[in-house]
């Protein structure tokens, strides 16, 4: 067996990150806690991830695969042959959604960067919260998103479990020690989240041995999993595994019944860890359910059910509990809840690229109105109320902030997030899976209730002639990139909606 | 041509939201009514030159925008532009309060891009695209410039009409995804000419009932409805103009273009539920004007039972049947707008528009509003000659000989009631008549006489009115040009 090979390329929007964040260390290290360096290092390797996980994109178009790091004939990755499939040796197989997946990763990581970056943090929800506190450590800061943003690049091209478990993680526990240092002081939310990932941690690790255990195999996909699945006995030992892998990602993904710290998290954590949340780790997130769903072809109608009915009811749960959060970030947070059911409902149809394409506009829109809400939260953390007449004192910001909120919606002119539910809806249409399109449908409904409400605010005259709030500029600077991203991915969305069957 | 008439009124309308308070009122007010004639011409020459534009938009859906009016769109699309010009001439005379005077007109615009786009759209998917970007802009003008009295209220009439529509639509869309899916194309008028033709009789059947469903809440159709009066009752006079004559047509336009043409065997297994929701939809909605006491809300309920009577005819699924429901669509959508656009300035001028306080009489102190509204209230009691007869009558009679493959006894039934619901318009047009233009109960010397609207308002009302004349005496025009449409929507 020969030492494997590395195509830079293909390996660049894991590795540039990863190798960001040891020299973000460095630099902080030789200059200690100075404010500029570091943060520049990260965005190099970030803007290099991006530029990289998009020429990828183009390479794969068309259904095909770029792939490096083939370990051929590597015993812990052999299977049974499986008929008209063929296996791959390779541990980072890139397809043309895997790499949406990469670059989004990246520059969500990117924004969030602008973000922690800043003089002043937005202040964190709690009684005790010193308004601007000053940031802890630039280089750790860097160093702990980027570490996110590579262990998210992995998951989303990873075909065996070691790769996806190691990515998984990496997706989700620097985010922890983030929430510790950017959190509330008593309560940041970070116990919740620790919490959250040991279980969903050990849950995952007795799947991979349940699926091992059946498949005899380390590899992740349709190929493995294809011998156990003909075998009545082997079938269930399978299936059991799949189910504990979807629940572990569904901890991620914050799927209901797996979602209780999803509300609690985010207010406590501020808007930058919320960021980071929503979009790199459930990029992770989907990219860890994308490969588990992809090898449980050959026990497909077991799985289907669990899916749906997680599907269904993060859906309509998630947009009602949203109806009655009263600060934006648990706004956003229950919001999430019904976005991951979302991204989820293409994928009892097994229509990858419809998932990834609904989560790439999620992404784009929750980073704008995060952004906003990040820029608006100078004085201290606010509620839904605190934006009441906000399109007559900041124009610009309550025009990204609804632009991104009927996004989420679906509604024009958040035409984005229209196109992206009809990419969801046609496979469930196509295949008669009512029952998950009528929830859907009635978590439209729930949704635009959910929505407008804050939208509503936004137009509506305030009471009194308030003056208007302080803005943070770096922020708004982002909120307008982002936004920007968001109109035009309305004029051309095969931007982030390209990958298609069709 | 066609494109740039869907994108003017978009610009104009965008152009006037950014300007918000920076822009008087004046100049929003002029912009709107250019920006919307404009796009009249622009329509009229699109039609005529039988230009089209078909470019990819979204290929993993084969989402393309194809856009082209024919004989059913043409006159649509041309309708509500004239109706939003009416509709920005009003705020001339009636400041719309709650907000700047440029966000109102450009949400009005905004609304007017949706409706062209969805009038012209040739391929289904861009349809339900189009179909929702008018919520929004309407959801503002009523959430926002609505009757000022009641915040509450407000909320509540425009969340309700976001939901029913929202709801609709979604339901819709995922009929149009199985329709595009299944027949393997999104080109309505491919879809239009296969007539379904290789999708089975359960597929049919579920596309039509996704479909119908949909766009019965947006036409509406009884027990759909109970979004409508609200709304009405909420909105501000140009709101309601454009709820009445555009947004409503769309639903009926979307139930020509989609079940009935393009999956025929599954409309006509739902048709009877149709008509006999139509029929219901015509009584209801005449016994609630006899009894309402609110002159706008009033006005919304005979909406719903003229459009019971374009639910019936559409459901005939026969060559008389389609043309009554175009040629009804078209009138009510004439004289709505004219209705609305009285009734929502006497309201502006009144304060409130309660008919159990006695008004001084139209006919003596305001003798021009005074004939607008009876020209209204004639037409839409179907009174011959003028725009709401031909329509009204000729689907009774297309009623009462259905399409083959429809069940006879059921739909003569119904051709009864609808003709009993049209003496009920009779009662109510002359109720309203008695108590607004008489003035009845109200002794002379009481207070001052009622006032003319203003004169901008009088401009639009009097064209409208025009209008309705013109299609009463000549409904030939109309129909020459629908007629050679509907070989493509109708089984013959």
């Amino acid at each position: 067996m020969s030492a494997p090979t590395i195509d830079v390329l293909v390996a660049a929007p894991v590795l540039a990150p990863a190798l960001g964040a040891v020299a973000a260390l460095a630099v902080d290290a030789i200059a200690p806690r100075r404010r500029l360096p570091a943060p520049v290092v990260g965005a190099v390797a970030l803007t290099l991830a991006v530029v990289c996980a998009v020429v990828l994109r183009l390479r794969a178009h068309g259904g095909g695969e770029v792939s490096t790091l083939c370990l051929t004939g590597d015993p812990a990755l052999a299977v049974t042959d499986a008929p008209g499939m063929v296996a791959s040796d390779c541990l980072l197989r890139v397809t043309a959604s895997g790499a949406l997946l990469q670059a989004l990763a990246a520059a969500a990581g990117l924004a969030t960067l602008f973000l922690l970056a800043r003089h002043r943090g937005s202040p964190p929800e709690s009684p005790d919260s010193r308004a601007g506190r000053p940031v802890a450590d630039p280089g750790v800061e860097v160093a702990l998103v980027l570490a996110t943003v590579s262990g998210a690049a992995v998951v989303a091209v990873a075909h065996d479990l070691g790769t996806w478990l190691v990515g998984l993680e990496l997706a989700t526990l620097p985010v922890v020690a983030l929430a510790v240092m950017r959190g509330a002081p008593r309560d940041s939310g970070a116990l919740n989240l620790i919490t959250t990932s040991v279980t969903s941690f050990a849950i995952a690790v007795v799947g991979a041995g349940l699926w091992v255990t059946a498949t005899g195999s380390l590899r992740l996909g349709g190929v493995a999993s294809w011998a156990a699945g003909q075998d009545a006995s082997m079938r269930a030992v399978l299936t059991l595994g799949i189910v504990l892998l979807v629940a572990s990602v569904a901890f991620k993904l914050s799927l209901i019944p797996f979602h209780a710290w999803a509300p609690t998290t985010y207010p406590r954590a501020g808007a930058e860890v919320a960021m980071l949340l929503a979009s790199v780790s459930t990029v992770a997130a989907l990219g860890g359910m994308v490969a588990v769903v992809r090898g449980s072809v050959s026990v497909h109608p077991a799985i289907q059910p669990a899916l749906s009915v997680l599907a269904a009811v993060s859906m309509v749960v998630g947009a009602v509990l949203a109806l009655r959060a009263q600060d934006p970030l648990r706004l956003i947070a229950w919001s999430g809840v019904t976005q991951g059911g979302w991204v989820l409902a293409p994928l009892v149809a097994g229509d990858v690229d419809a998932a990834v394409g609904y989560l790439a506009v999620y992404v784009v829109a929750v980073v704008a109105a995060l952004s906003v809400v990040a820029a608006l939260s100078v004085d201290g953390p606010r509620r839904l109320e605190d934006d009441r007449g906000l399109l007559r004192r900041r124009p610009l910001h309550a025009a990204v902030l609804g632009l991104a909120l009927l996004t989420f919606a679906g509604l024009p002119p958040g035409v984005a997030g229209l196109l992206a539910k009809f990419v969801v809806l046609r496979p469930l249409a196509a295949q008669g899976l009512w029952w998950v399109a009528l929830p859907a449908v009635v978590a439209v409904v729930i949704g635009l209730a959910a929505y407008l409400r804050w939208v509503a605010l936004l137009l509506l005259p305030a009471p009194d002639d308030r003056t208007p709030e302080a803005v943070d500029p770096t922020a708004t600077r982002v909120a307008v990139v982002v936004g920007l991203v968001l109109l035009s991915v309305t004029v051309v969305p095969v931007i982030l909606l390209g990958t298609g069957t069709t | 041509m066609i494109g740039l008439a869907c994108v003017l009124p978009l610009l104009v309308g965008t152009v006037l939201l950014g300007g918000g308070t920076e822009l008087s009122g004046r100049t929003a007010t002029r912009a709107g009514v250019v920006g919307a004639l404009a796009t009249l011409v622009l329509l009229v020459i699109a039609w005529s030159t039988h230009a089209v534009v078909d470019v990819p938009w979204l290929p993993a859906l084969g989402l393309r925008i194809h856009l082209g009016l024919d004989g059913i769109s043409g006159p649509l699309a041309v309708l509500a532009a004239a109706v939003t010009a009416a509709a920005c001439l009003t705020t001339w005379g009636e400041r719309p309060r709650g907000g700047s005077r440029a966000t109102f007109v450009g949400c009005l615009l905004i609304t007017l891009a949706g409706a062209v786009a969805t009038f012209a759209a040739r391929d289904a998917l861009l349809f339900v695209v189009a179909f929702e970007l008018v919520l929004v802009p309407m959801w503002v003008l009523i959430t926002r410039f609505g009757d000022e009295r009641d915040p509450q209220a407000r909320r509540e009439a425009g969340a309700r009409f976001v939901l029913y529509t929202g709801f609709g639509s979604t339901l819709m869309l995922l009929g149009v995804l199985l329709l595009v899916s299944s027949a393997g194309t999104a080109d309505l008028r491919a879809l239009g000419a296969a007539r379904g033709d290789g999708l089975g009789t359960a597929t049919q059947v579920t596309i039509a009932v996704l479909l119908t469903l949909g766009l019965a809440v947006k036409v509406p159709v009884w027990p759909l409805h109970s979004w409508l009066p609200l709304a009405h009752t909420t909105a501000p006079t140009a709101g309601s103009m454009l709820l009445a004559a555009v947004l409503l047509k769309m639903g009926t336009y979307g139930l020509v273009r989609l079940p009935l043409a393009t999956v025929p065997d599954g409309f006509a297994t739902i048709a009877p539920v149709l008509a006999v929701c139509g029929t219901v939809g015509i009584i209801w909605g005449g016994l609630v004007c006899l009894v309402e006491r609110d002159l706008k809300r009033l006005i919304a309920w005979s909406s719903i039972a003229h459009m019971g009577f374009v639910a019936l005819a559409l459901a005939t699924g026969s060559d008389t049947g389609v043309a009554a429901a175009l040629y009804a669509n078209i009138a009510h959508g004439v004289i709505s707008a004219l209705l609305f656009l009285v009734v929502g300035g006497l309201k502006h001028q009144w304060g409130d528009d309660d008919l159990r306080t006695p008004r001084a009489a139209l006919r003596e102190g305001a003798p021009v509003t005074g004939l607008l509204l009876l020209v209204g209230l004639a037409a839409g009691l179907g009174l011959p000659g003028l725009a709401g007869f031909w329509g009204e009558f000729a689907a009774v009679i297309a009623a009462l000989s259905p399409a083959a493959d429809r069940p006879d006894l059921l739909f003569v039934c119904c051709a009864v009631v609808a003709a009993v619901g049209a003496a009920l318009a009779a009662a109510y047009s002359l109720r309203v008549a008695r108590l607004v233009w008489l003035g009845e109960g109200h002794s002379a010397d009481e207070d001052a006489p009622a006032a003319e609207l203003p004169r901008t308002n009088l401009l639009a009302g009097g064209l409208l009115a025009l209008a309705v004349l013109v299609l009463g005496v000549l409904p030939g025009l109309l129909l020459a040009v629908t007629d050679p449409a509907l070989v493509e929507v109708v089984t013959r």
